[in-house]
Parts: C-alpha cells; sequence; structure tokens
C-alpha cells in the first residue's frame, strides 16, 4: 500500500509472520486525509482481528468526517476512544469475541512539517533523525508502567512473568486513556509505526540501519518485513514508513559514495596484501580454507560489504558481514582471541588502504578515514552483539545449575527453623479466630460413604491420600489451624518448584471431585447431600488456601536473602562511583601534562603491529601503554 | 449466559459487598467473575471450561501491581464464604446449590494454585537476581581493584611530573 | 597538524552544546538515564564527555580501558546488559562526532572528526573486549558448576 505526497512518501506493508495462521493486525495508509495506523489485534479464536479490524475501521471513518472540524489532538483522542467503545461493545455481544482488543499507534499529519502521534498498547512509533532511532512511544505494558513509576528495575522486567501483559487497550474497556504527542518533522525524518511482530524478532540497530539506509520507504518496509520473518517471525508484523522529503546530503557524504568509494575499490589489492601479510591465512577461524580462499572469504567479503557500505552511506553490509563471521566462529565454541585478531587484521589493513589514499589525496583520505572507522566501529558493535548473546546463553545454562543447586539447599518442611508456622500464621486466610460452621448429623454418613465409594475406584497413593484427609477435614469442620497442619503434612520436604508444587493441587481437584461424584450418586437426602459438598467445599478451599499460603512463606527467605545481596551491590557500587570521580579528577590533571604525540598513539600502534607473530591472546592491547619517557 | 450463571450473577452486590467497598475494583471480583463464567461454560455445549486465563491474568495483574498474595487469597475466601451464604439463601435446587459449591471450589483451587506457582515463579525469579546481583558484586569489585591500581599510577605520575 | 591538545580543546569549547543534545535525547540513548532527574543525567554525561576528551588528550589506553571496566560495571548493576552499554557509549560518541562534523570547515576539523570516530572505535573495541573476558570468565563458571564445584 504506497501513497505519495509532494513532500512525502509512505509505504506499508503486513505479514502474517511464521507462525501464526491469521493476521490480527490491521493498518491505514490514508494519504489523502493525512492517516496512519497500525492495530495489533488480540482475544484469540479469531476475535483478534475482528478487534483490529473493527478499530481501524471506526478511526478511519471518524478522523475523515471530522478533519477540520475539531482540534485535532482532541478528534483522536475521541477516534480511539470511540474505537475502544465499538470493540468493547462487539466483545459484549458474542461471548466469543469476549476478552477482544487491539492496540493502536496513530500518526496524523497537521501539515507537512507537525505530526501527532497518539497510541494505546505496545504497537510503536519511531522516528529516524540524522541517523539516530528515538521511540516515540512508551509501551503500556504492566510492567513498563511499573518501571516509569521506578516499581520495579529494569533487570526484574526483563524476566517479569508478565512483561507482556498490556495495561491499555482499545475494547477492555468503552473508553481508554489516549497518550498523544506532537512531534516537528525535518527533511529527511523517517517515521515507522510497527506493531510488536517487528521489534520482537528484530534488533533495533538492525532496524535504525534499514530504516536508515537510502532505498525508498517502500524497500525499506519489505526488508523490515523480511528482518522481522528472518528474526523468526514469530508474530503478525505491520509496518508503515513515511519519509518526510529525501535528506538533503552532506557534501562529504556525496564525496564519499562517490570518490571515496571508488578509490576504496580501487585499492582492494593492497588491503588484500595487507591481510594477507598480517597473516589472516594463519588464523585459526581459516583453519580449513586455503591461504588463497581465506583472503577471499574474509578479506575480500569485508572489502565488497565495506565498498557498498560506503556507496549507499549505510553500515548494513559491514554489520552482517561481522555479525556472520562472529556467529559462524563463536557458535561453534571458538575462542575470542582469534576473532579479536582477525577484526585487528582487518582494521590495520583499512589502515594501510588509508594510507595509500593518503598519499594521493589527503583531504580524500581524512574522510575515507573517519567512515571506515566508523565502519569498523560497526564491525565491532555487530561482534558485541553476538557475544552479548552468548553471554545471555551462558547466563541462562550459569542461572539453571544455581537454581537447581539452591532449590536443592532450600528444600525443607515449611515450618522448621525458627519461627513456629502454625502457631504464629502470618496470612489472613489463616487465622485461627474464624470458627469453623458445624455439619448437622446427617452429613457424617454422606460423607463416609462418599470415601468408601471413591477409594472403592482406585487411583494412586496420592489420591487415596488426599481423599482420606479431605474426608476428615469435612467430618471435622476443622478450625485453620488443623487444616494448616493437614497442608503441612502433605507439604512434606518440597522443592520450590512447579514440577513439585502443581500435582498437590491437581490431586486435590481430582479428590475433590472424586467425593462430589461419590456423593451426587448416592441415595442420601438432597439436602443431606448438598450440607454434605458444602463441608468438602469448605474443606477443600481450606486445604487450597493452606498449601499457597505455606508455598508463599517458604518462599519468603529468598526473598530476605535477595534484598540482603542487593543492599550489598549498592554499597559497592556507590564506592566504584566515588572512586571514579576521584580517578576522573587526576585523570584531567592528567591530561594537561602528557603528550602522546612524543611516543606513539597506544591502540593505533598496537593494530599496526598486528601480525601472524602477535600472540593469541585477547586483551593484548592493554598491556601496551606508553612509556614514561613519552612524557613531557 | 445459562440461567444458573443469571442467577449468581445477580448475587454480586451481595458477595462482593458492594455496599460497604463501592462499584470499582471490587476485592475478590476476579474469583467471583470466575465463578460466573465458569457456570456459563457449564452450559454451553460448544465449549469447555478448561484452564481459566482471564482468572490467571486478573490474578496475575494484581500481584504485578503490588497486591501481596495474602490479599488475594483473604479476598478469595470473603468471597468463597459470602457466596456459600448467599447460595443458601437464594437458591431453592439442591442440583444447583451443588453445581455452584462444585463450581467455586474449582475456581478457589485454581486461584490458590495461580497464587502458589506465582510464589514459586517469584522464588525462581529471586534465585536468578541473586546470582545477577552477585555477578555485578565480583565486576564491581574487579572495577575497583583496577580503580585502585589506576590511582596509584595517576598519583605517581602527577607527582613525578611535579604537579 | 593539530596536536591531540588541541583536539581535545577544540572538543571542550563544543562541550556544553555536545551536552545539551545528549540530555534532550537521553531517554531514546539509555532507558535508564531517561527516567533519571535531568540533573543527574547531565552529571552522568558530562563524565563521559569528559573522559572521552582526557582519552584524545593523552590517548592512554589504559586509562580508557580501566573506564570501561568501570563504566560496564556500573552500568551491569544498573541492570543494562553489554549490548545495550556498547549502544550507548556508541551513540554518545556519534552525537559528538556529528557535533563535530557539523562545525568542520578545515581539514584541521576534520582531524577532529577522524579523531573522535576513533575514540568511538576504540571504546567500542575496549568494552567488547571486556564483554568476551567476562564471558570466557562465565564459561569457566559454568563449566564449574556441571562438574560439581561449588559457583
Amino acid at each position: 500500500m504506497t501513497a505519495a505526497r509532494p513532500a512525502l512518501r509512505i509505504h506499508g506493508a503486513t505479514h502474517v509472520g511464521s507462525v501464526r495462521e491469521a493476521n490480527e493486525d490491521a493498518m491505514i495508509v490514508d494519504e489523502q486525509v493525512g492517516l496512519f495506523a497500525v492495530f495489533d489485534g488480540m482475544g484469540g479464536a479469531m476475535a483478534g482481528d475482528v478487534a483490529s479490524q473493527k478499530a481501524r475501521d471506526v478511526v478511519k471513518e471518524y478522523v475523515r468526517a471530522r478533519r477540520g472540524q475539531m482540534d485535532p489532538r482532541a478528534m483522536l483522542d475521541a477516534a480511539l476512544n470511540a474505537a475502544s467503545a465499538a470493540v468493547h461493545g462487539e466483545a459484549q455481544v458474542r461471548r466469543d469475541r469476549r476478552g477482544m482488543g487491539t492496540t493502536a499507534v496513530v500518526c496524523l499529519l497537521l501539515d507537512d512539517r507537525r505530526a501527532l502521534i497518539a497510541h494505546v498498547g505496545d504497537s510503536r512509533a519511531y522516528l529516524l533523525r540524522g541517523g539516530r532511532l528515538n521511540q516515540l512511544t512508551r509501551d503500556h505494558t504492566v510492567v513498563a508502567e511499573l518501571l516509569a513509576q521506578n516499581a520495579i528495575t529494569p533487570e526484574e522486567a526483563e524476566v517479569h512473568a508478565y512483561r507482556s501483559v498490556l495495561s491499555r487497550n482499545l475494547g477492555a474497556k468503552p473508553d481508554t486513556r489516549v497518550d498523544i504527542t506532537e512531534i516537528e518533522l525535518t527533511r529527511g525524518d523517517r517515521l515507522l509505526l510497527c506493531s510488536d511482530g517487528l521489534y520482537g524478532f528484530a534488533s533495533t540497530e538492525a532496524v535504525q540501519q534499514l530504516l536508515g539506509s537510502t532505498d525508498a520507504p517502500e524497500q525499506v518496509a519489505r526488508d523490515l518485513i523480511e528482518l522481522a520473518l528472518r528474526g523468526g517471525g514469530g508474530d503478525n508484523v505491520t509496518v508503515v514508513v513515511l519519509e518526510a522529503g529525501a535528506a538533503a546530503v552532506p557534501r562529504t557524504t556525496q564525496l564519499m559514495r562517490t570518490s571515496g568509494s571508488v578509490s576504496w575499490w580501487a585499492r582492494r589489492e593492497r588491503f588484500f596484501e595487507a591481510a594477507r601479510a598480517a597473516g589472516v591465512a594463519q588464523n585459526p577461524i581459516c583453519a580449513v580454507l586455503s591461504p588463497a580462499e581465506a583472503i577471499e572469504i574474509v578479506a575480500g567479503n569485508f572489502v565488497e560489504a565495506l565498498f557498498h557500505d560506503l556507496e549507499k552511506a549505510t553500515t548494513v553490509n559491514v554489520w552482517t558481514y561481522a555479525e556472520n563471521l562472529a556467529h559462524g566462529w563463536l557458535d561453534r565454541g571458538g575462542a575470542w582471541a582469534p576473532l579479536r585478531l582477525i577484526l585487528d587484521i582487518l582494521h590495520h589493513a583499512c589502515g594501510q588502504v588509508v594510507a595509500d589514499v593518503r598519499r594521493d589525496d589527503a583531504d580524500l583520505a581524512l574522510l575515507i578515514e573517519a567512515a571506515v572507522t566508523r565502519e569498523l566501529t560497526v564491525c565491532e558493535m555487530a561482534v558485541g552483539g553476538v557475544l552479548g548473546e552468548q553471554l545471555r546463553a551462558v547466563d541462562a545454562a550459569l542461572l539453571k545449575l544455581y537454581a537447581e543447586r539452591q532449590v536443592a539447599s532450600e528444600a525443607r518442611a515449611p515450618g522448621d527453623g525458627a519461627r513456629p508456622f502454625v502457631e504464629q500464621p502470618t496470612m489472613p486466610f489463616l487465622r485461627n479466630d474464624r470458627a469453623p460452621e458445624p455439619a448437622g448429623p446427617e452429613v457424617r454418613p454422606v460423607l463416609d460413604a462418599a470415601l468408601r465409594v471413591a477409594v472403592g475406584r482406585g487411583g494412586d497413593a496420592a489420591l487415596h491420600d488426599l481423599l482420606t484427609r479431605l474426608h476428615r477435614l469435612a467430618v471435622d469442620a476443622s478450625p485453620p489451624a488443623a487444616v494448616t497442619v493437614q497442608a503441612r503434612e502433605l507439604f512434606g520436604v518440597r522443592q520450590l518448584e512447579e514440577r513439585a508444587i502443581a500435582p498437590v493441587f491437581d490431586a486435590l481437584d481430582r479428590a475433590r471431585r472424586a467425593l462430589v461424584d461419590a456423593i451426587s450418586a448416592g441415595t442420601a437426602p438432597p439436602s443431606a447431600k448438598v450440607a454434605a459438598v458444602r463441608q468438602l467445599a469448605s474443606a477443600s478451599h481450606g486445604l487450597a488456601a493452606s498449601m499457597a499460603g505455606l508455598v508463599v512463606e517458604a518462599a519468603q527467605p529468598g526473598a530476605h536473602k535477595l534484598r540482603e545481596v542487593v543492599r550489598e551491590t549498592a554499597a559497592l557500587r556507590a564506592k566504584v562511583g566515588k572512586t571514579e570521580a576521584r580517578v576522573a579528577e587526576l585523570e584531567r590533571r592528567f591530561a594537561t601534562v602528557y603528550d602522546p604525540l612524543a611516543g606513539k598513539i597506544a591502540m593505533d600502534q598496537a593494530i599496526a603491529d598486528v601480525g601472524p607473530s602477535r600472540p593469541s591472546a585477547p586483551g593484548i592491547l592493554a598491556r601496551r601503554r606508553p612509556g614514561r619517557e613519552t612524557q613531557r | 449466559m445459562t440461567e444458573l450463571a443469571d442467577r449468581i450473577n445477580v448475587l454480586r452486590d451481595e458477595v462482593l459487598d458492594t455496599v460497604e467497598q463501592g462499584d470499582r475494583d471490587l476485592p475478590g471480583a476476579e474469583v467471583f467473575e470466575a465463578v460466573v463464567r465458569q457456570l456459563a461454560a457449564l452450559g454451553d455445549s460448544s465449549g469447555h471450561a478448561g484452564i481459566d486465563l482471564t482468572l490467571h491474568d486478573a490474578i496475575a495483574r494484581r500481584l504485578a501491581w503490588g497486591d501481596t498474595e495474602e490479599a488475594v487469597l483473604g479476598d478469595a475466601d470473603r468471597v468463597f464464604e459470602r457466596l456459600v451464604k448467599a447460595v443458601q439463601r437464594a437458591l431453592r435446587d439442591p442440583d444447583d446449590q451443588i453445581a455452584v459449591l462444585e463450581t467455586a471450589s474449582d475456581v478457589l483451587t485454581a486461584a490458590a494454585r495461580i497464587v502458589a506457582l506465582s510464589a514459586v515463579g517469584r522464588a525462581g525469579r529471586d534465585r536468578s537476581a541473586r546470582l545477577r546481583e552477585e555477578l555485578a558484586q565480583r565486576r564491581l569489585r574487579e572495577a575497583l581493584t583496577e580503580q585502585q591500581t589506576t590511582l596509584a599510577r595517576l598519583e605517581q605520575e602527577l607527582k613525578d611530573s611535579g604537579l | 597538524m593539530a596536536t591531540p591538545a588541541d583536539h581535545a580543546a577544540h572538543l571542550e569549547s563544543l562541550r556544553p552544546a555536545v551536552l545539551a543534545r545528549l540530555v534532550e535525547i537521553r531517554g531514546s540513548l539509555d532507558h535508564a538515564l531517561g527516567r533519571v532527574p535531568e540533573a543527574e543525567a547531565r552529571e552522568h554525561l558530562d563524565a563521559v564527555l569528559r573522559h572521552m576528551q582526557a582519552y584524545i588528550a593523552t590517548w592512554d589506553w589504559r586509562l580508557h580501558r580501566a573506564f570501561l571496566q568501570s563504566y560496564l560495571a556500573l552500568r551491569a548493576g544498573d541492570g543494562m546488559s553489554s549490548d545495550d552499554v556498547i549502544h550507548v557509549l556508541a551513540a554518545v560518541g556519534d552525537v559528538v562526532v556529528e557535533a563535530v562534523r557539523a562545525q568542520a570547515r578545515s581539514s584541521t576539523d576534520q582531524e577532529v572528526v577522524v579523531a573522535v570516530t576513533k575514540v568511538n572505535a576504540h571504546t567500542v573495541r575496549g568494552v567488547i573486549d571486556l564483554v568476551a573476558e567476562e564471558l570466557e570468565r562465565r564459561r569457566a563458571q559454568r563449566d564449574q558448576l556441571l562438574r560439581g564445584g561449588a559457583p
């Protein structure tokens, strides 16, 4: 779907993704009205697409009918509220659509230089200006709002169980709170509206690079969809890309895209020669390649990627090159040192090319040096991303192993330790002062008969144990303390893990249902049956709540310990912060008396010295330092 | 919605004590609504009750917004007590009474299970957070050692340069 | 050809404008900084800029690495991943490059652009070396746990 305005180019695209069967996203690209939007429906069972399409239609119609007659901000607010009411209304009418809703992110152009962005939910708007991507919207998720209130830390947010729970959407209620901001558009800006199917499956930097390329919005939208699909495409993905006129390209950039890239390409042999001399073919990463293949694959592909980047004023090719190189090596369990060495060889060979250019044209060499250094930084960033992924994977394994240890050491009977749990219950539902309602004399025989029938139907030991406990609690109309004792016995020495806890609740449900079935099938008078079921319900509820209470209690020491550790970290951080301030103060004084040109710039020299003889150890550069003789 | 679900829904004000608690954010409303939903599903031949994700989300939301597990279970307990009394008074048919009591028991066990598993989840997150903190502490200690070395070096360099 | 001290002086003249820009866009640079009061964010970003300036004057890699190590450790305590730290530092560097580039008139100015671009390259390189070292350590820790040793 493409539209055009004199100063704007716009394109929207949507894709069902690789996993979902239906596309629950919807969008608006209405160039005539200047209205663009993305909706991401939810609610399952085909209700999500109903919600998003309904909201789309309402917003579109509302804005079309009232544009020019209302204050634009009030109009957008009202349009989204009308959409929420319509979706909510639809959900009330049909049971299979109950709970459906949709997110919305809407852009309304006020003129060619101003726009309003309205949103509800976690669909986002981004603005790319000067190569930098800014997120214009803040997700309306429970976690994002807790984060904004500083109620949780970013670290807690990352692993929060409810990080995907929306705090606002269109349809949950007839009205909703809409966030609206006004933005100024300048020439060259690119605005992106998208559903979480994009940012959930593509990195921000990849989005930034594609959005920042010189391609037309149509191609960018296609590439963004492709990016999300390559990232797994686990959700529907929808993007709308708006470009506020092509950016004025700086003279230096124009020069790089023409003379710079040509000059780089013309010196590729110089690059290969430098890479060869620095020992690229001897690097363990190239162990299975012949020397010629090593040059072709490692150096050749880099030279080509960099050439295309210089030509298009982007960094996406070099990024992809470095990411592939790092994945290819590190995913096989390769060590860091050879990869570091390869990166330094590339850096070194770039330096040789720049030195070559400098002999012919010093000004162009400066431009190329800045551009190539930027590309090398991007290379390092891409590798850093892969390292970050590896770190997260190792962390996950580490956490799992550590947790298994902790779980094993935490397993104990509740009530062990200093504080007797039953005598001092801390939870309101376990209070001892609530007198149980006694059962009438007609109930006991009904419950006894039900137990006999239920036990006679077979089942495992856990079920029989629960049948007996439930029966006893129902017959005795036991006070909460007695229920807690039963729960504690049931809990036993149990690990605080879902697989250890969940089966007890399952067994409790099974036992209660077996007894109720037996009561219902029995021949007792109806009033006695009802009374027996009431006693049973009360006993079952007491046991379930007590069990939950014990689990909560058992989890508490871990929480206390965590608070202690967090306090220690905070103290340590404060100390590091304070020492850093002292270092910074001395560093500033040091900078006034130190002249690095008297010697060599440490890092540059290290890269110039790169070669096959360099020991393959990380941090080698860290050991290089200017000697005292370099001081004035 | 089945007739029975409708008749229980009518008891909402009584069970949730709206006179005392007001009409918004009623404590334990998620449990009452789950009972009504489950009763409605009982009479719906096209569907089955299954896991009540709405109840899960409602409790999850309460916990996420800072309500304690104690509060959630305490509210559920109060709703259960009031529901049992209201049903005893309002429903004549023993089968209806049994159906509601059984449904309420299902929902209450589900609620207790959600709370328990949420505590289990939190315990797991606490363990992870503790390890992360310990790893962060190790990095901070290393940084501190490096800072001490840097400080000593800078002080020496500045002293040597006469500043 | 200008000296590193000249480059640092040039940066010093641009520091207020660069700092203002960084404070303005801090939310998109770094979510943690977006949530703290402006004065606190300003102080934080100014410390980074001042360190960059010191590095451009000295090119003392050991000092730079020590700074990066502290920065990484402190930000990890804020819950930032190593990728986030790389991006924040690279983004701060990019803003400085943009500011210098916007002012660039002569080849000396272009030298400053190259110098600042180099600072960014060194910074990112330094951070990923530290991340790689941390990865090696954690792998060792994991292997030790797998063998049944103490964490």
